[in-house]
């Protein structure tokens, strides 16, 4: 093997590890969609039929009324603020992030008080519903989803 | 009579016997006979016959394939619609094929938290939860 050869071998092992962590820190996007439960009514007003089924699987609300939905996408240590119905803000962060394996970091707060603080390991694209916070005369669900 | 002519007498009634056997009048008159005498016979489909390995192949399949499946989780998970009085902090990690989702870590300054995952069509539904109201909520 040439001498030329040999270096670029050795180069290619040498940044092989590098590889994946290029990989860790692309963009992930993440879907959130703010919905208001509550007995007043019985409407399902939201635009993923998904979540209707879902829904009804977890909780025992007459009503779901769909205030918002955000686009977001995460990468490396940057986080997101997003302003939710009801004063309320949810900050997004990623902790780790490998192939289709991501760790989310959400807080759910209000006039400095951290309402939903916690870190969720999602391989796939979930969802997971954080919520429980009140508003209007219901509770806040955010729908949280990774898009491929 | 000889041998012959007495051979030839047998297969003349063997014939007409048989013949009279085939007739379709005779057929009909048998049938008459027995729907009078036994009753009507029963459609093929409430014959064991057939029911019995259809319902038999029916029993295997439900077998085979379950109406409900059963769900991963362990006996001592929460509902929120069954436990949405309890301040309960619980983490059920539901691990399908290509789908995972952990609760690492929850808490809250305003209330009790509670995690939640269902198994539902091969896809964990996860909840995590803040009772705002305190534990009445």
């Amino acid at each position: 093997m040439k001498l030329g050869s040999k270096i670029l071998l050795g180069l290619f092992f040498c940044f092989l590890p590098f590889v994946s962590t290029l990989r860790a820190e692309a963009p992930v996007a993440i879907k959130v969609t703010a919905i208001s439960a509550s007995n007043n009514g019985s409407d399902f007003d939201l635009e993923n039929d998904a979540f209707r089924d879902q829904l009804i699987q977890l909780f025992s609300y007459k009503s779901y009324k769909q205030l918002k939905q955000f686009s977001v996408r995460l990468e490396g240590t940057k986080s997101e603020t997003l302003t939710i119905p009801g004063g309320y803000e949810l900050n997004l962060s990623l902790k780790a992030h490998e192939e289709s394996k991501i760790r989310l970091h959400a807080v759910i707060q209000k006039d400095g008080k951290k309402f939903l603080e916690t870190e969720v390991s999602i391989f796939g694209a979930g969802p997971v519903f954080l919520g429980g916070p009140p508003v209007d005369s219901g509770n806040l669900i955010l729908a949280v989803e990774t898009l491929g | 009579m000889n041998e012959r002519q007495d051979e030839e007498i047998k297969n003349v009634f063997r014939q007409y016997l048989a013949a009279e056997i085939r007739h379709p009048e005779v057929a009909k008159a048998k049938e008459r006979f027995i729907q009078e005498r036994f009753g009507r016979e029963p459609l093929i489909i409430f014959r064991p016959i057939f029911f019995v390995p259809v319902l038999s192949a029916l029993f295997v399949f439900l077998i085979l394939f379950p109406m409900h499946k059963p769900a991963l989780k362990p006996a001592a998970e929460y509902s929120l619609k069954e436990s949405a009085g309890q301040a309960v902090v619980k983490e059920v990690p539901v691990k399908l094929q290509g789908i995972e989702i952990n609760v690492e870590r929850v808490s809250s300054e305003v209330g009790p938290t509670m995690v939640y995952q269902k198994d539902w069509h091969d896809q964990p539904l996860t909840v995590v939860w803040v009772f705002t109201g305190g534990v009445n909520q």
